[in-house]
């Protein structure tokens, strides 16, 4: 009985002096508005495409263990309007793609200045998050004839914003099958050249890493990359080597991977995918 | 005991736990933490002269001169000393949040000065833009770093006086006034300024690496003799090898850890170290071609007026023979005069290059080894060494190489490789003398300076 007793009373007596009380609440300060500058991202984005920009720094943005800078303020005006000119406005620009663009574009863009570093000495150039966030990563080192420096924002922007397609409409019809064998076991990517995903069937090795992925990436090499019939499309010609037909026999289940996602595009979206391209293209000349 | 007195005793127990320190009216805690980031932000921008930090980011960096105004408008004004992007941080207003999470936290929310420490190689240099509020000490406010793991820095926020910001000025000038050797001949990869400081009341000249970005200082030598002549005519060095965090008060560059060196019987114990006027001269490094050099008028604290000369030359390195193992690079280390490596030029004469090493003095049973050269991985994964032997003459850290027609190789060489090698062996080493150059804060990391083509190799021990 006693025991009971003692239970309840010290029951009561920690849980009844403060009993609204949680710890640690987290309380973050409203942002001062960055006057011109939050002015533009609330018309253009957030009431515009109901998208939030989020330059100032927030440590959630990135895992514990990375490590990153935020932007420059300087550099946010100029990054959006390159955000608007090679992702917003090629959808904008083709047929069925603003409704698309509208109605999947992912509530939360993240701009960093730097790269990711993580602890275990590896880089991060890019991530998105299951639809929600997409993040922009180097942003302070902005310089749009630096061919390096727009590959790595729009082959990040297009693979991560076509992860929405499969997530909402789902892959193509039997599209992890095309190149079956060509799936590197979890975490082994890496391990592959350029080559020996080509000769897979594959974009790039990070392509091989799942079908999800492998989606991806090729819309996003198909959408940015100049050279993609030429190098990676089409056969090279005069084929004699084993190596040779090995790289051919991968392009023909990458022509193949391209016409499935061509039409699953035009079918679950409305948007013409080879449209898109020439528009893409047609900006980075 | 009956069942009363216990409910006695608990309940007299609970009246006073309840009471005590807890008033009825205590607000949530909701508005207990706004109250708190206000107070903290009353706090920070109560100053009217700002608040002034000697940053140092790590236990082994310099420091830095930082002014801070914090605004109600969420802008902080950020004023410092230091060198880098060309003055960007000398002035810079960017925003800043103060949150509570553990504790009061104050977040500088876009790129500045902090941030621009934090990215040192790699984000592992230990900079930090997020800062956890410790306590109010007297009138400073103290803070520590929300992102080191250990050895957390400490920053003392100090009221500024109206003398602050002409003190920043005046150090920043002394900033610029180093910076400009900058412009000086060297190495272009990783630029760092080389001083030789002489000072006549010693008659010994010692010799100085500087790192900007992190604001270390390594005191590489001291040499008998006030010019690089004398110095190696009386060949009379001692190897210092110290180390130093630095930053610039009143005119002076002041040491963190004093440098002793001792020369001849004779002690200078260098804490600080003034420099006055800069004068541009020529030098010649390689023959038929002329450098740049900088001229300081200096003074040492308690060894009166000396010299500051820019200059690839010191009187030893701690570039050493190493008996056991060779100095190495990945191949990608051997840069050219545009700073480009010259992997694509390697790995053409052979397939498979991954790495150069030097054999400098190494114990190879009765011969002292000297060879340097490539090892290569096949696609069978086997590995070979193809080195070509050297004899060595060294004045300070001046090398000359001599190159042997004698290869020691894992495999043999085809007569097409053989004189490829040689080829690309003259190209690298060709023409002059190497300065093999160290740099402050970084005992292992060396850099074989060719002044006449510009090419460079890292070496790592």
């Amino acid at each position: 009985m006693y025991r009971i007793l003692t239970f309840f009373v010290f029951l009561i007596a920690f849980s009844g002096c403060y009993e609204e009380e949680i710890l640690n609440v987290p309380v973050k300060e409203a942002p001062t508005p960055n006057e011109d500058l939050d002015v533009f991202i609330e018309e253009n984005f957030t009431k515009e495409f109901n998208m939030a920009i989020r330059y100032r720094f927030v440590d959630r943005y990135v895992a514990p263990q990375q490590r990153v800078v935020p932007p420059r303020l300087e550099v946010v005006r100029p990054m959006l309007d390159f955000i608007q000119d090679f992702w917003i406005d090629p959808y904008l620009e083709v047929e069925n793609g603003e409704e698309f663009f509208r109605d999947n574009v992912p509530p939360e863009i993240v701009l960093l200045g730097g790269l990711i570093y993580n602890f275990d000495g590896t880089v991060t150039l890019g991530t998105a998050d299951a639809g929600a966030q997409i993040t922009f990563t180097n942003v302070n080192a902005i310089d749009i004839t630096d061919p390096d420096w727009v590959q790595l924002q729009l082959q990040t922007v297009y693979h991560e914003f076509a992860h929405t397609v499969h997530q909402r409409f789902k892959l193509p019809n039997a599209f992890e099958t095309i190149a079956s064998t060509g799936y590197t076991s979890a975490g082994s990517w890496f391990t592959l050249t350029d080559t020996d995903a080509l000769e897979r069937g594959f974009v790039s090795p990070y392509a091989t890493s799942s079908p999800n992925e492998d989606f991806a990436e090729t819309v996003a090499f198909y959408l940015f990359n100049q050279d993609f019939e030429e190098a990676i499309l089409a056969n090279e010609p005069d084929c004699q080597t084993p190596a040779c037909v090995a790289r051919n026999d991968g392009r023909e289940l990458i022509r193949e991977k391209v016409a499935s996602i061509s039409e699953h595009y035009q079918k679950v979206t409305g948007i013409k995918l080879e449209d898109l391209r020439a528009v893409i293209q047609n900006k980075l000349q | 005991m009956s069942i009363r007195y216990y409910l006695f005793f608990v309940l007299t127990f609970l009246l006073f736990a309840c009471d005590e320190d807890t008033p009825a009216d205590l607000p949530p805690v909701e508005e207990r933490v706004a109250e708190a980031i206000s107070n903290l932000r009353s706090e920070l921008t109560a100053p009217a002269n700002g608040w002034i930090l000697e940053y140092r980011p790590t236990d082994d960096s310099g420091f830095f001169k930082v002014l801070l105004k914090f605004g109600d408008d969420g802008k902080v004004n950020i004023q410092t000393d230091a060198l880098a992007n060309e003055g960007e941080f000398f002035d810079q207003t960017i925003t800043y949040r103060i949150d509570n999470a553990q504790g009061l936290e104050l977040i500088l929310e876009t790129y500045g000065f902090f941030h621009y420490l934090f990215e040192q190689e790699q984000a592992t240099y230990g900079g930090e833009f997020e800062f956890s509020y410790e306590r109010k000490d007297g009138e400073n406010l103290v803070f520590g770093s929300l992102s080191d793991f250990s050895n957390r820095t400490v920053l003392v926020f100090k009221p500024a006086n109206t003398a602050d910001e002409a003190s920043i000025q005046q150090s920043r000038q002394l900033a610029e006034l180093l910076q400009t050797s900058l412009d000086g001949s060297g190495p272009q990869f990783i630029p760092a300024v080389r001083f030789q400081l002489a000072i006549p009341d010693f008659n010994a000249t010692a010799y100085f690496a500087f790192d900007f970005n992190t604001r270390n200082l390594k005191a590489i030598a001291v040499s008998e003799g006030l010019t690089e002549e004398e110095v190696i005519a009386n060949n009379n060095t001692i190897l210092l090898n110290q180390s130093s965090g630095y930053g610039f008060s009143d005119g002076n560059i002041l040491l963190e850890q004093p440098i002793a060196i001792a020369l001849g019987g004779q002690q200078v114990i260098i804490t600080q170290i003034a420099l006055s006027s800069v004068a541009e001269q020529t030098i010649t490094y390689c023959n038929g071609q002329e450098d740049n050099q900088f001229v300081y008028d200096a003074s040492v604290l308690g060894a009166g007026t000396a010299t500051a000369s820019t200059g690839l030359f010191a009187g030893s390195t701690a570039f050493q023979p190493l008996p056991q193992n060779p100095y190495s690079v990945n191949i990608t280390g051997i840069i050219d005069e545009n700073g480009e490596s010259i992997v694509d030029e390697i790995t053409a004469l052979f397939p498979g290059a991954v790495a150069f090493q030097m054999y400098y003095g190494f114990d190879f049973g009765d011969e002292t080894f000297n060879a340097l050269g490539f090892v290569t991985v096949n696609e069978s994964n086997e590995t070979d060494f193809l080195l070509r032997r050297y004899e060595l003459t060294t004045n300070g850290n001046k090398f000359t190489f001599n190159f042997l027609d004698d290869y020691f190789t894992t495999r043999d060489l085809t007569p097409e490789e053989e004189a490829g090698f040689a080829a690309l062996t003259d190209e690298v080493f060709g023409g002059s003398e190497i300065y093999v150059l160290d740099y402050a804060g970084n005992d292992e990391l060396f850099n074989l300076f060719n002044p006449c083509n510009r090419y460079e190799i890292f070496l790592l021990n």
